[in-house]
């Protein structure tokens, strides 16, 4: 965690805690549509969380962002057992420019380290938002698939590998195919902070398996373990973490009510959880 | 002397054409251009409409969309920004003018540049076999951004 958190809140213990190697993965699916759902409790909010959501020119997505905001700020809250509007979130440095629009991070007021806080990642798209939450850096990406005339138009941008990969599945899959490529790629890519001011082609976040039988298909990053998650249908979801020791995948379901309830923490808490254990040979192959 | 654009333009103009016009005009082209490869994208009501003095991003343009625009605007104008720029804070108007203001005769492409070291990145290896022309990252540099900004603006 590049920064501490502020302790203005009522600080209590943590509802929930990440264990050495885990990744916590929340899907909050909802029908947003373009009437207002019950009323949010954006304040909760920051200012600048508020004007981001009062620019945007659609009421679905306007609802959306303010739902997965409220929601990333209550899970945090349980994680750290600080009061949501307490938190301050902010940008790490860009590392292709250095500009503030890096990693989204928790804020300090001190220049002070914690590095029990988890890192954490948002995405949102359609009818999904998703967080996700690790003890190392991670990145998180959901999104619709695409209409096939979009897919066509972006292939030609990633790696060849991933283009070869893309090609060889039949048309009619090839949105799902490309979709479920594409949340690797941008979730790698926001665990970077670049975002797409990286070039697309530079990583490979395809399927092949590496080996004898495959010779020549490249490796996924080094030091990164990129998982796809499951979701809701017409979605994917993936997370990249970047840790040589990831264990396990946890993967709950936010429900309304944890938006709108008084105090969520105890329904958070109380979420059921779906456990994916990754592999530890792909786990290692990952970190080659 | 202001020049008037054909309200029935449904398409981009010869490239000649376009980079014969004023910068106002191949701004207010390219404006509309952007305009209608999106609309069938985000979905947008026949009453509506995107609007022009807004982002892109803050009326609906997620990280896919703005690349499927890139590649059309690389295809149609044959100028290229990083997706990313799309997805800046800069109105339709501003990414038009930015775009218009590259639209030139004597267009020098720049060469294709190898991605940032990130730390925690993998080595770059850029493909040989790629089949994208490699320009969009040609003007993502922190010293150009602000140059080809400015061009934006000057034209609002």
């Amino acid at each position: 965690m590049s920064g501490a958190v502020e302790r203005t809140g009522a600080a209590t213990a943590p509802a929930l805690t990440l264990a050495p190697g885990d990744l916590h993965i929340w899907v909050l699916p909802r029908p947003w549509t373009h009437t207002d759902p019950a009323p949010l409790p954006v304040g909760e909010l920051d200012d600048g969380e508020r004007d981001r959501a009062a620019g945007l020119t659609r009421t679905g997505d306007r609802v959306r962002y303010l739902s997965a905001h409220v929601a990333l700020r209550r899970l945090l809250s349980a994680y750290t057992g600080i009061e949501p509007q307490a938190l301050r979130l902010g940008r790490d440095r860009c590392p292709c420019c250095g500009g503030p629009h890096g990693r989204p991070v928790l804020l300090g007021r001190g220049r002070e380290t914690a590095q029990d806080w988890p890192q954490f990642s948002l995405s949102h798209s359609h009818q999904v938002a998703v967080v996700a939450l690790a003890g190392a850096t991670v990145g998180v990406d959901v999104q619709r698939v695409p209409p096939a005339n979009a897919v066509r138009l972006c292939l030609p941008d990633l790696h060849p590998a991933e283009q070869a990969e893309l090609a060889a599945v039949p048309g009619r899959r090839r949105p799902a195919a490309f979709a479920r490529l594409w949340t690797r790629k941008e979730a790698y890519l926001k665990g970077l902070g670049t975002g797409l001011r990286r070039d697309l082609a530079a990583d490979y976040l395809g399927t092949g398996a590496p080996g004898p039988a495959r010779r020549g298909t490249p490796h996924r990053p080094a030091g990164w373990s990129v998982t796809d998650v499951p979701g809701p249908p017409g979605h994917a979801t993936a997370a990249a973490v970047r840790t040589p020791h990831h264990y396990r995948t946890v993967v709950r379901t936010l429900t309304a009510d944890c938006l709108h309830a008084e105090d969520a923490t105890e329904l958070i808490a109380d979420s059921r959880a779906r456990v994916h254990r990754v592999p530890q040979t792909a786990a290692r192959r990952s970190q080659k | 002397m202001e020049q008037t654009v054909p309200l029935h333009l449904r398409g981009l103009p010869d490239p000649d054409v376009l980079r014969a016009a004023g910068i106002d005009v191949r701004t207010r082209i390219i404006e509309r251009y952007i305009c209608r490869q999106l609309e069938p994208y985000l979905h947008v009501p026949p009453a509506h409409r995107i609007s022009t003095d807004r982002s892109l991003r803050s009326q609906g343009v997620d990280s896919i969309t703005a690349l499927a625009l890139r590649r059309r605007l690389v295809t149609a104008l044959g100028v290229d920004v990083p997706a990313a720029d799309l997805l800046r804070d800069d109105s339709v108007t501003e990414v038009a003018a930015l775009l218009a203001g590259l639209v030139t005769p004597a267009q020098d492409v720049p060469a294709a540049r190898p991605a940032p070291a990130v730390p925690g990145a993998a080595p770059v290896s850029v493909p040989a076999a790629r089949t994208a022309p490699a320009a969009e990252t040609g003007h993502d540099t922190p010293a150009e951004r602000p140059r080809l900004t400015a061009v934006a603006r000057a034209v609002r």
